[in-house]
This record gives structure tokens, sequence and C-alpha cells, in this order.
């Protein structure tokens, strides 16, 4: 028999719930980032917290999101994190997106990122949305992890072609001035 | 430890009366064996595995403050017959 609706307990009292359960000492910092919940727990016990490469984190994270929408695969709209362990990561992983658009911007070679989630995908393409020069494209499908090509964008690849060096373009997708290769590729996800 | 495992327990499975939860110690091991309604055992273990990996993955962060192995068996119960030392979990 089925009690209550999962829905009247919120992220935060699941997070305190587990915490407390365990015995960890913890205080908890909620923030909104889009339309996640990011709950960062501050604990002396953080190192235990994190585990290792931050396995533990990922543990908690999934039993808050499966605790409180009761069902499988559901989307991960609550970020747990641990002293802001995450979010340094996200910063590096930032970083290195930058880095690998600034090579693109160099070369003008289109780049593929290893395949990742959805929640990864989304800060590459936040990090380079403003990038007048780069674009990011997510591959098609329903996989739950994808590959994103970053590229330069067609205004960028057009003017490169225009000025009078088409050969050396490096880029397949200008060759026949090919039109299916969009220019607004602003990916949303 | 025990009140974690019935907290995640209670909030996975439909047939919360089934749910029985036993503990034994021995030395620095702790075993909860975890009778569930037949409908209920995949619930809680999940898809590859996925939600019982993570609660004894914490389970195990936790007993590690006490130098503790914790052990997590789960298995079907035979009939709906409810035992009186299951908590139930708190709201």
């Amino acid at each position: 028999m089925h009690l209550s609706p999962m829905s009247q307990t919120s992220a935060r009292d699941i997070l305190e719930s587990i915490l407390g359960h365990l015995g960890f000492p913890f205080q908890i910092e909620e923030t909104k980032r889009g339309d996640c919940i990011v709950l960062n727990i501050i604990s002396r016990e953080a190192g235990r917290l994190i585990g290792r490469d931050g396995h533990t984190i990922e543990d908690l994270q999934y039993l808050v999101n499966r605790l409180l929408h009761g069902v499988e695969d559901s989307p991960q709209r609550v970020i747990v994190d641990v002293e802001g362990y995450r979010q340094k990561g996200e910063i590096d992983f930032i970083v290195n997106i930058r880095e690998v658009a600034d090579r693109v911007r160099a070369t003008g070679e289109p780049e593929l990122l290893p395949a990742m989630n959805s929640y990864d995908r989304r800060l590459v393409h936040q990090a380079l949305a403003e990038d007048a020069e780069i674009t990011t494209r997510s591959e098609e499908g329903n996989a739950r992890m994808k590959q994103i090509t970053i590229e330069l964008r067609r205004s960028r690849q057009l003017g490169d072609a225009q000025a009078a060096t088409p050969a050396a373009a490096g880029t397949t997708s200008t060759a026949g001035g090919g039109e299916e290769e969009g220019a607004t590729t602003l990916s949303t996800e | 430890m025990r009140h974690f495992l019935e907290f995640a327990i209670q909030r996975l499975v439909e047939h919360r009366d089934d749910v029985d939860i036993t503990e034994t110690a021995d030395g620095k091991t702790v075993t909860y064996r975890v009778a569930l309604h037949a409908d209920d055992v995949g619930k809680v273990i999940g898809k590859h595995g996925r939600t019982i990996s993570a609660i004894r993955s914490l389970l195990s962060a936790a007993g590690a403050r006490t130098d503790t192995r914790v052990v997590v068996a789960i298995f079907e119960s035979t009939g709906p017959a409810p035992s009186p030392e299951v908590v139930p979990a708190q709201a």
C-alpha cells in the first residue's frame, strides 16, 4: 500500500534524513541554478562523503533524486555537492572546454568531445553560448550519453572561405557550401 | 545505519508492511537481511543494481567511521508476515 505522495517531501528533507540516519554531522546550503536545486553539504567529515573520485557524492545525489521522484531514470534535478567539490570540478571542466574552443578557433577544425551526460552537456553549451565565433552541437538521438561537436560558427567559416583561402579553411562542412550545416546551432537541452 | 536503511527502503517499496529487516553483528561486520515483497525486490535493487549499490556505498561510508564493514542482503519474503521489530519509517 502506498501511503503519501513522494513529492510532499523536499529534496533537502530527504538529504537531511539520509545524513542524519547515517550519523554524519552536517549543515546544508541550498541554492538554485537554472531549474536545478543545489544542496551543498558542509561537514567535518567531507572526505568520507565525497568518496574516492567523488563516487560517494554521486551515490548520494542518485539516491536523493531516486527517493524524491520515486522512479528510476528520473531527471537529476537535485545536485548534491560536498564543500563545493563538484563546483571546483566544474570550473576545471569549463576551463578545459574553453581550451578546446580556442584550439578550434585557431585551427578551424571541429573537435568532438567525449560522450557525456545531459548535465555536463549543458555546462558545455552554456560555457560557449556567448562566443561569437564558436558553436556547439550535440549529436542527435535519445541516448543518455552523447557527444558534442565544438566548431566555428558558419559566419566565421564563410568569412574564411571568402578570404581567398578556401582550401585552407580545413573544415569539411563548408567545402561545398553545405547548407545543411546550420549557422544557428545553439543547442538547447 | 539501520534507520537509514529503513528510511530508504520504505520510500522505495510499495508493500511497506511486508518489509522485514534483521540485523546481526559479527565482530566488525554488521549484516542487514532485508526481506521484501516479491514486487518490490526490483525497485530496491534498481536498474543494473544502481539503487542498491548507492545504498551499500552510503552504508559503507558511514560504517567506515567506526571501522565497521556493512553487508546488505536482499531477498524475497515468502509471505506477508510483518515482523514486529520493524520500525516504521519516519515521515
